[in-house]
Formats: C-alpha cells, sequence, structure tokens
C-alpha cells in the first residue's frame, strides 16, 4: 500500500508536535502529502531525513482554489533558503527541507506568536469558547431537570447523552482554551527574550473524549425508543419522521 | 507607556530596512542580510514576509516592481527616519557602555 490515511489531533498552533510527528513518519518512508480536518494522508518514500516547519499565512483559507500571488511570493521566498511546501490546509502550511541545518523559516518569535494569537480567534478561543458554553448549558439543564424529575431524565436516552456528552466537552473545552491561553502568555514572555517556545501534544485526552462521544451517540441510537425518533427498527434500516413513523 | 511599534526596531528589522535603502528584491535581502553581519543574523523567509508586509502597512517601504513571484522594495522618507532614529539610538547606547566602563576604570 502506497498510501497512508491517518487520524491527526493537533491544535493548531501545536507547530512541534505536528513537526516530531512527520519528521517521525518521513523516518519510517511516510512523506505527507495532505491535509484535512480529520485525516492525514501520507504517501510512501524512501525513508530519509528531513526537516519539517509549520508556518501560519493569515491570508489563506481552505477555500482558495489556488494560491495568490502574494502566496505565491511567500513560497518563492521559502523556496530560496531549501523550504518546498509538502501540504497545507487554511492558514497553517508545513514545508520541509533535506538540508541538515537549513535557516528556519520564522525567526522572530514576538511575530509568530503574534501571528498565532491573530489566527487563534477564530481557530480556537472562539470553536471551544462556544462548546464550553453549550456543555456547560447542557450539564446545568440536564442536572436541574434530574433534580426535579430524576425518573424522566433517566428514562430518556436523549437527556442522557446530552448530560454524557457535555461532562465530556465541558473539561475537553476548557482545557484547551487553558492550555492555549497559558502557552501563548509564556510564549511572549519567552519571545521578549528572543526564545521559541515549545508546544505540547494532548492528543490523547482529545482522542479519549472523542471516542467516548462516539460511544455515547451509538449507545443512544442504539436505545432510542422505536416511535422516538428519525430512526426506526425492523427487518432493514428505513428512516421516517415521527409524525408518518407507522412501525409498531 | 508601551511603546509605538517600531518605534525600537529589533536586529533583523533594522537590517531589513539598511538592505531596502537601495531597491532591492525581496528574496536577495535573506542573502544580503547574513553577509552584511558576518552571518551574524539571518532572516527566515516567514519572518521576512511578515516584516515587508508590515513595513510596507506602516508605510516605511513600498513595492517597486511586481515580476511574476519576485517583488523589490524601497525605504520611503518615513522608513529612513525610522532608520536614522534607530542608528541614534544605538549609537547613544555604545556611548553611555563606554562612558559606564570608563568610569569604572576611574
Amino acid at each position: 500500500m502506497n498510501t497512508k490515511w491517518r487520524w491527526e489531533s493537533f491544535s493548531f498552533y501545536d507547530r512541534s508536535g505536528i513537526v516530531r510527528r512527520l519528521e517521525a513518519m518521513a523516518a519510517q518512508g511516510w512523506m505527507l502529502e495532505d491535509i484535512t480536518p480529520v485525516v492525514w494522508k501520507y504517501r510512501r518514500c524512501p525513508p530519509r531525513r528531513l526537516r519539517f516547519a509549520v508556518t501560519y499565512y493569515p491570508k489563506a483559507t481552505i477555500y482558495d482554489p489556488a494560491p495568490s500571488q502574494e502566496q505565491e511570493f511567500f513560497y518563492e521566498l521559502c523556496a530560496h533558503d531549501g523550504w518546498e511546501l509538502a501540504a497545507s490546509s487554511g492558514e497553517m502550511q508545513i514545508f520541509c527541507n533535506d538540508y541538515p541545518a537549513p535557516t528556519p523559516i520564522e525567526t522572530d518569535p514576538g511575530l509568530e506568536v503574534e501571528t498565532i494569537h491573530k489566527l487563534a480567534w477564530r481557530r480556537l478561543l472562539l470553536p471551544w469558547g462556544l462548546l464550553l458554553i453549550v456543555s456547560l448549558c447542557a450539564v446545568i439543564k440536564t442536572g436541574f431537570s434530574f433534580w426535579n424529575e430524576p425518573l424522566d431524565i433517566l428514562a430518556s436516552g436523549g437527556s442522557l447523552t446530552a448530560f454524557c456528552a457535555g461532562l465530556l466537552c465541558l473539561p475537553l473545552s476548557a482545557a484547551e482554551l487553558w492550555r492555549y491561553l497559558n502557552w501563548e502568555s509564556q510564549a511572549r514572555q519567552a519571545a521578549q527574550r528572543g526564545v521559541f517556545l515549545e508546544t505540547k501534544s494532548r492528543w490523547r485526552l482529545q482522542a479519549f473524549v472523542l471516542l467516548a462521544l462516539l460511544a455515547c451517540l451509538i449507545s443512544w441510537m442504539l436505545t432510542s425508543p422505536r416511535r422516538s425518533g428519525i430512526w426506526c427498527w425492523g427487518s432493514s434500516w428505513r428512516c421516517c419522521w415521527p409524525r408518518s413513523c407507522g412501525c409498531s | 507607556m508601551p511603546r509605538g511599534k517600531f518605534q525600537t526596531l529589533t536586529e533583523q528589522m533594522f537590517y531589513v530596512l539598511l538592505c531596502l535603502r537601495t531597491e532591492c528584491y525581496g528574496m536577495d535581502i535573506l542573502d544580503r542580510v547574513p553577509n552584511m553581519t558576518g552571518g551574524r543574523v539571518s532572516v527566515g523567509s516567514g519572518t521576512l514576509y511578515n516584516l515587508l508586509e508590515q513595513f510596507a502597512q506602516a508605510g516605511m517601504i513600498r513595492e517597486t516592481k511586481v515580476e511574476g513571484r519576485r517583488r523589490s522594495y524601497l525605504l520611503t522618507d518615513k522608513g529612513r527616519a525610522a532608520l536614522e532614529r534607530e542608528y541614534q539610538r544605538i549609537c547613544a547606547q555604545a556611548q553611555d557602555y563606554r562612558n559606564a566602563m570608563e568610569e569604572g576604570e576611574l
């Protein structure tokens, strides 16, 4: 098999973790070819020692049909130092270089932190912030309902699923937000000393929560009463709306 | 009171502006800065791109030519003033150092 798809769960600013993974994959004979929001595609290549770099081009989006002229100028500058574009996803650009000690793409830590922070609002703070609020509301609402009518809540698969999902998403979103804000604060201080602050990957926590959420969803689908939702059991799967659901 | 942006220049900013005292392609700056400084200072391509953009937005440089993927820039009067200001600051700092070391010897 000459291609491999891997689920990679990196925070968008976790450039150290991404570089470590890609360099390890290249050493094993797998070269990054494409990035999607969920999975990354690798192609088989001779194992080699490559340097990778993750940088951010704020003007790019995932909807661009092709790089703009300005972006091409940026790529040309990178190519001058031997950096070739390996893959990109929106603002995130991943380059590789086979020179053992190339000039880094980013040499000013202050500028890098500034660029990352500008993107953090729409890539991290807003989505995780919204998730935090929604999961907090789900937990509080279900909690109050359970206090008043515990049997109704226990009998409702949807309510239990919402409560469990809220309980899982609440610490995850809080942890992601805290981790980023903590890193950003330390990175700014390190930048004043001219030092780049590495990031620490926490993909296991995300993976665990996502699997747990999937388990909640599947258990809700399997335990939903036959006439309460969209899915109806019968001799085969069929989809029907509650109003028109005629299955017994 | 916080300093305004570009009121104090970093080494990389200083040398990029110094390269642009004459019209220069962006790519050539990547080679000129290490040559000028004997390898002591180097500017990454991503950092250079961001600096050129910020300098252009601040009116300190202007784009003079676009030839496909190559772009050239030149310092403006505002850029020259910022460079001169930074040079005076560095000179004053060097003089303070000499004065302090002479006092120490006396």
